[in-house]
């Protein structure tokens, strides 16, 4: 690759990293000489900086229709954000490479499902470890109040980030010429902790390389759809790739952060984001 | 709506919006590097062109006229608001060269532009995404044609720059 190509391929990059809309006058009244489009950011930012030297800090959108924070997460999409569409798979684009310690994510979604029939996927949230998007069964969608399942959860760790090594001991398949194992997984958590015992129906596999994917399904809901778990999992895996990025909305500017503080995750549906303080930073020395 | 009267100078602003913001917002990204200023600078020059439409929107080339505002104002934004102290994310996210290949080098060439001088990356960005002229930058920009060629010749040799080295030899500053 050229000088050139590089400098335009980082124009491309730019260009598709662009926000689509940007607070506009209101027509047809004076519009505002002084406006105050930094408050609400400062304001989080201070508010951050007040407490987060304790414990890592969430600062979390409050649903109007739920203030208390009570109940069930993601019940309601967050303001501005838009209905899912199938993405356009690029082979292309590749993962971020996993963050280092004291290092911010990258508030965004890279991962995608390509159309699959009877499949729909939707960003769900990006953590330091992986991110993550829910395949929902079109047929069950309406259908998940009797102990069926109603899709599954695709995790795609970073390039050089965690590998699902007890999923890796199932029967072996190939994905799009990378190895992939179907077998059982405990679900990820944003810690890496593991969170109870239970193991569920999986794949995994090598979606790049030195990156691993993991797709998880109950199996009940593959009974209910009379569908071939194995068939299914590989196809569905098969269809997994990098699109253009989707942002993660949030209703403040996570653009800045005091020194110190990182971004350590995001969730699409609740438009939540956790900062997190991390190790100080050094300059790197130098050489000479 | 009731009440509101939509003038044809309002007309006309909201029909450029309509056709324009969002190549305004991908120039402003490409010549920021940080979707969040170029929100901000995007909004703030349509905030300020909104004003005075009835004069903008008579000029010959409006489009020409808002991207200089957002040129304009891209250069002079840090030094309005340097009082801020801030640490753009980007500067903690500096990707290592890995096996994808083409993909690694691009992004580490956005990293390169944004460690570029304002008036230098504005330079570079005009004449090789734009592909404006000497004459027209150094209009833009309000200097020479001379200090045009000079500021993209030094932003190139920048750019073309080893990153090994750049990286040791290039200590991150905060503007304070």
């Amino acid at each position: 690759m050229s000088f050139d190509d590089d400098l335009r391929g980082a124009f491309t990059m730019l260009e598709e990293r662009a926000p689509t809309t940007c607070d506009l006058p209101h027509i047809g009244q004076d519009a505002p000489r002084h406006r105050f489009r930094f408050a609400l950011p400062l304001a989080a930012v201070a508010a951050v900086a007040a407490v987060a030297v304790a414990v890592p800090l969430t600062l979390q959108h409050r649903d109007p229709a739920n203030p208390g924070g009570t109940g069930p997460a993601g019940t309601r999409p967050a303001a501005g954000s838009t209905p899912p569409t199938q993405p356009v798979v690029r082979p292309d684009r590749y993962m971020p490479i996993a963050p280092k310690a004291g290092q911010s994510v990258r508030l965004e979604t890279d991962i995608a499902l390509g159309p699959v029939a009877g499949y729909t996927a939707t960003p769900a949230d990006t953590t330091r470890l992986y991110q993550h998007v829910t395949v929902g069964i079109d047929a069950l969608r309406d259908n998940q109040d009797q102990g069926v399942a109603g899709g599954g959860d695709l995790y795609a760790f970073y390039i050089g980030g965690q590998v699902p090594s007890e999923a890796l001991q199932g029967q072996r398949v190939d994905i799009n010429g990378h190895p992939g194992f179907i077998g059982q997984a405990y679900q990820p958590t944003p810690t890496g902790v593991r969170d109870g015992d239970t193991k569920t129906d999986s794949i995994a596999w090598q979606y790049t390389p030195n990156a691993w994917a993991l797709l998880t399904m109950d199996a009940s809901a593959f009974k209910a759809t009379h569908t071939d778990e194995r068939t299914e999992l590989a196809k569905l895996a098969r269809a997994v790739g990098i699109a253009p990025a989707v942002p993660i909305k949030v209703p403040f500017r996570m653009s800045y952060l005091p020194p110190g503080l990182y971004v350590d995750g995001g969730q699409s549906h609740t438009g939540k984001a956790t900062a997190a303080r991390g190790p100080p930073r050094t300059r790197r020395p130098s050489s000479r | 709506l009731k009440g509101v009267t939509i003038s044809d100078n309002d007309a006309s602003f909201a029909e450029f919006v309509a056709q324009r913001q969002r190549l305004l917002l991908r120039f402003a990204m490409v010549l920021t590097g940080d979707s969040g200023l170029a929100e901000d600078i995007v909004a703030e020059v349509l905030a300020r062109a909104y004003q005075r439409w009835d004069r903008i929107g008579a000029v010959d080339d409006v489009n020409a006229y808002v991207r200089r505002m957002i040129v304009n104002e891209y250069t002079s934004w840090w030094r309005k608001r340097r009082r801020i102290v801030s640490q753009p994310l980007d500067d903690y996210d500096i990707p290592t060269p890995d096996h994808a290949g083409h993909h690694a080098e691009r992004e580490e060439m956005v990293q390169r532009l944004a460690r570029l001088p304002r008036r230098q990356r504005a330079a570079v960005v005009l004449r090789f995404y734009e592909g404006l002229p000497d004459a027209e930058i150094a209009a833009m920009l309000g200097c020479s044609e001379g200090t045009v060629r000079s500021h993209i010749s030094r932003g190139i040799a920048a750019l073309r720059t080893d990153l090994v080295g750049d990286r040791q030899l290039t200590p991150i500053i905060r503007e304070i």
